[in-house]
This record gives structure tokens, C-alpha cells and sequence, in this order.
């Protein structure tokens, strides 16, 4: 059995800085890598076909491109891809689009730094 | 119909304020005033407001409260004017701007609201004018701190 | 996103000579160097729908006072009154409202005009890039700054 020992590399985009800096501090002290940061969708398509990180965590409503859109092009292109959707409003219309563009978990802002933990060790196996 | 309206984004803010910066708030309403606060610098996060309803959401603080509000989200020290600030209150007010249309949205009237990105404003002497429209004001309180959410609906809504 | 910020300027031109004044505009379409403001006068107008985001004309309160004079056919005005600032707040909303009949193919609707006054003023229009123009009028300057998600 593998037993992974490094840590799972993030990649979080958001329009708001201030998200990047709370995944990061909620995140990192729990043994994550935040490996790159975007502010739209897409520079998640760009940045997650460089950096092939364990795991996307991505807004949803971002200027450019929105979240919804870039998963469903990410996940066409990298089936195996791990996807967190972040929005403020949690409707369920939005919900279900989400869940229909292939990603793996929608969680809604505001959260605090221990749900947000729980929410990505539901998506990635604890490091031995 | 704006009663119920101040109400949701002012229950939204506490409960959002609480998840993110651990803080019990508390809110009423107040003599309506726009803006509330004449000395000093002060923080306004502005909103526009469109479908069955048009109008503006206006959040405002002094900066001190900004900085704390901004300090507590972030877990730490930051200087005066720090940029983070403004992000900070950018995403607080969208955040619970948001729940709070999304409520109002979602009762059987279906009023098609929709909001606009924050727009935050720093500055001294701050005057606001909403033309026509109806103002209705809360009060949000913890400890010594205090910031104001004001409604001021279109009276052409 | 400079070519709806040129839409608006254009659309504030045209609404400067329904009102008998001329603009000059400067034809440059910049990001801002930094989030403060040189005029203390602002009126606010929120895009939502196809274009979200918000659009602010910002002016001295001189050239407010001058414009809202020239909206009320050459009327003395001392200061920026009642009435001078609901005329301000209309000639945006013109002017907003002009640039929107121009998007033949977007559906935006606008929020009701709101007027800032202040001193010592820093803008964040929103988390995402800013572009500004001016107009120049006889009066002075009006800018106009946008940000949108596109």
C-alpha cells in the first residue's frame, strides 16, 4: 500500500485576496502546500494545467470567467480532478450546477478554518 | 416591505460577522441617519440593489472598527490603511449581502433581486445622498464597537 | 473593458451637449496608479445583469456646481444644494442611461444613482481591474472610472 508522505499541493483561486490568505492560514498549519493562487477562471485552467495540484479550491462568481464554467473545462480535460466550489450564496440552483460540472465538493462562505479543514480531508486522505 | 428587508441583512451580517470573527453582535434599528457617522475617517462598503426593488446597502464604519473587524478575520496585526482592510470588509459585505438576497429571493414573491460588487469608500466627511429613497438604519453592537447598515430603497420601487 | 468605459464617456459627451457644454475627452483609457481620488464629488451607478459592476463619475464640487447650473438653464448656484446635487445625480443617470441604449445586445440594469462627497478619498470599485478617463469640460474635469466583471 502507497503510504503518502508529502503534503497535498492547492491550488485556491479566488477574485479576493482576502480568501487566499484565509485558506492559506486555515490550510497550512494542517500540513497543506497552497501551491498557486488565481483571481478568475481562467487562470485556474491555466495554472491547474501546470501545476496539477491535489486539489482545486475555486469561487464561483469571479470576473473573467466563473467558477462553474472552469470546472466543467477542467474536469473535461482532467477527469481525475479534485474540485471544491466556494460560494456566498448557497441557492440551489447554483448547487446543483456546480455538482453537474463535475467537481467533488461545494461548500459555502463564510467558513471557518476548521470546516474548511473538514470539508478537504473529506477530499484527501490523511498523510501518514 | 423594508422592514423585512433591513431585517435579513442585518441578521445576516451578525451571523456572518460571528462565523468569521468569532464576535456576538447585536442589532436594532435606529433613527434612520446616512450617514451616521460625521468625525473622523470612516469605511462605507456601497451595494446597488436592482429587480422588483432598486436601492443601495451601505455598510459603515469608522476605520478603528474597520481595522478590528479586519484584524479579527485575518488572525492578525495589520497597519493602518493596509489594503487588506478594504478586501476584508469587500468580502464581509459580500458575503452577507448575499445570504441575505438569497433569502429574499428564495420567499414565494420571487423578487429577482440582484446586487452589485462592493464598493468600498475611505475618506473624511463623508457624505451620502440616495434621492428619493426611502432610508431605514441598524445599529450593530459588540463590546465597545458599533458599525451601521443602511437601506435606502428607490421610493420608485 | 476599455470599450464600454469609451461607451460611457462617449455617452457623457453626447449628454454634455444636450446641455449646452462641451467636453473634451482625453481619449486615454488608463488603469489607476492607485485607489485615491482626486475629486470630491461622486455619483455611483451599480450594473448588474449582463455587466456587473459600477460605473462613478467623480468631479470637483465646482464643476458639480457649474453643471447643475447649466441642467437649470444658467441658475446661480452657491453650493452643492439639494437641488444641484439631485441635477448631478440626474446627469449621471443620463449619462448611464444613454450608454446603455448603445448595448444593443446586453441586457444591464442600473441602480439608482448615488452621490459621494468626501475629503481625502480612496475607491475600491470592487476587487477586480479599474479603468479611468477624463472629460474635460469648461468647468474642469470630470472622471470616469469602471470596473466590471466581464
Amino acid at each position: 500500500m502507497n503510504v503518502r508522505t508529502e503534503p497535498y499541493r492547492i491550488l485556491v483561486v479566488d477574485d479576493s485576496p482576502f480568501i487566499h490568505k484565509a485558506v492559506q492560514k486555515a490550510l497550512v498549519p494542517e500540513g497543506y502546500e497552497i501551491c498557486g493562487t488565481g483571481r478568475n477562471g481562467k487562470e485556474a485552467i491555466a495554472a491547474y494545467g501546470d501545476l496539477q495540484p491535489d486539489l482545486l479550491i475555486m469561487d464561483i462568481t469571479m470576473p473573467v470567467m466563473d467558477g462553474i464554467t472552469a470546472a466543467r473545462k477542467i474536469t473535461t480535460e482532467f477527469p481525475e480532478a479534485v474540485i471544491m466550489l466556494l460560494s456566498a450564496m448557497g441557492d440551489l440552483e447554483i448547487r446543483d450546477q456546480a455538482l453537474e460540472s463535475g467537481v467533488k465538493s461545494f461548500a459555502t462562505k463564510p467558513f471557518t478554518n476548521q470546516e474548511l479543514v473538514i470539508e478537504v480531508q473529506k477530499l484527501l486522505r490523511p498523510i501518514s | 416591505m423594508s422592514v423585512e428587508y433591513l431585517t435579513q441583512f442585518s441578521t445576516n451580517c451578525i451571523e456572518v460577522m460571528n462565523k468569521m470573527t468569532g464576535l456576538s453582535c447585536e442589532w436594532q434599528e435606529v433613527v434612520p441617519c446616512l450617514p451616521a457617522i460625521t468625525e473622523g475617517m470612516t469605511v462605507v462598503s456601497l451595494l446597488g440593489l436592482t429587480g422588483s426593488t432598486r436601492g443601495r446597502v451601505v455598510m459603515e464604519m469608522d476605520i478603528r472598527v474597520a481595522r478590528e473587524l479586519a484584524e479579527m478575520m485575518n488572525g492578525e496585526s495589520l497597519k493602518e490603511m493596509d489594503p487588506m482592510i478594504f478586501y476584508s470588509l469587500t468580502e464581509l459585505s459580500n458575503i452577507f449581502s448575499g445570504k441575505a438576497i438569497t433569502q429574499l429571493n428564495n420567499r414565494p414573491e420571487r423578487p429577482g433581486l440582484r446586487l452589485t460588487p462592493p464598493n468600498v469608500f475611505v475618506g473624511e466627511k463623508i457624505q451620502i445622498f440616495a434621492e428619493k429613497a426611502t432610508l431605514r438604519t441598524a445599529q450593530i453592537r459588540w463590546n465597545n464597537s458599533f458599525l451601521y447598515i443602511h437601506l435606502c430603497i428607490d421610493e420608485r420601487s | 473593458m476599455k470599450n464600454y468605459l469609451e461607451s460611457f464617456t462617449k455617452a457623457t459627451s453626447n449628454v454634455l451637449s444636450q446641455i449646452g457644454a462641451e467636453g473634451k475627452e482625453s481619449g486615454e483609457y488608463l488603469i489607476p496608479e492607485d485607489i485615491f481620488c482626486k475629486h470630491e464629488v461622486m455619483v455611483i451607478i451599480g450594473l448588474t445583469q449582463a455587466l456587473r459592476g459600477s460605473v462613478v463619475y467623480s468631479m470637483s464640487p465646482r464643476t458639480a456646481i457649474n453643471i447643475a447650473s447649466t441642467m437649470m438653464g444658467g441658475m446661480t448656484i452657491a453650493e452643492l444644494d439639494e437641488m444641484a446635487r439631485s441635477a448631478i445625480c440626474e446627469f449621471a443617470n443620463m449619462s448611464a442611461g444613454v450608454c446603455l441604449t448603445t448595448f444593443q445586445d446586453l441586457e444591464v440594469d442600473i441602480t439608482p444613482p448615488t452621490m459621494v462627497i468626501g475629503e481625502k478619498m480612496a475607491l475600491m470599485l470592487g476587487l477586480y481591474d479599474v479603468f479611468i478617463t477624463h472629460i474635460t469640460t469648461p468647468w474642469g474635469e470630470i472622471e470616469l472610472r469602471l470596473g466590471i466583471e466581464q
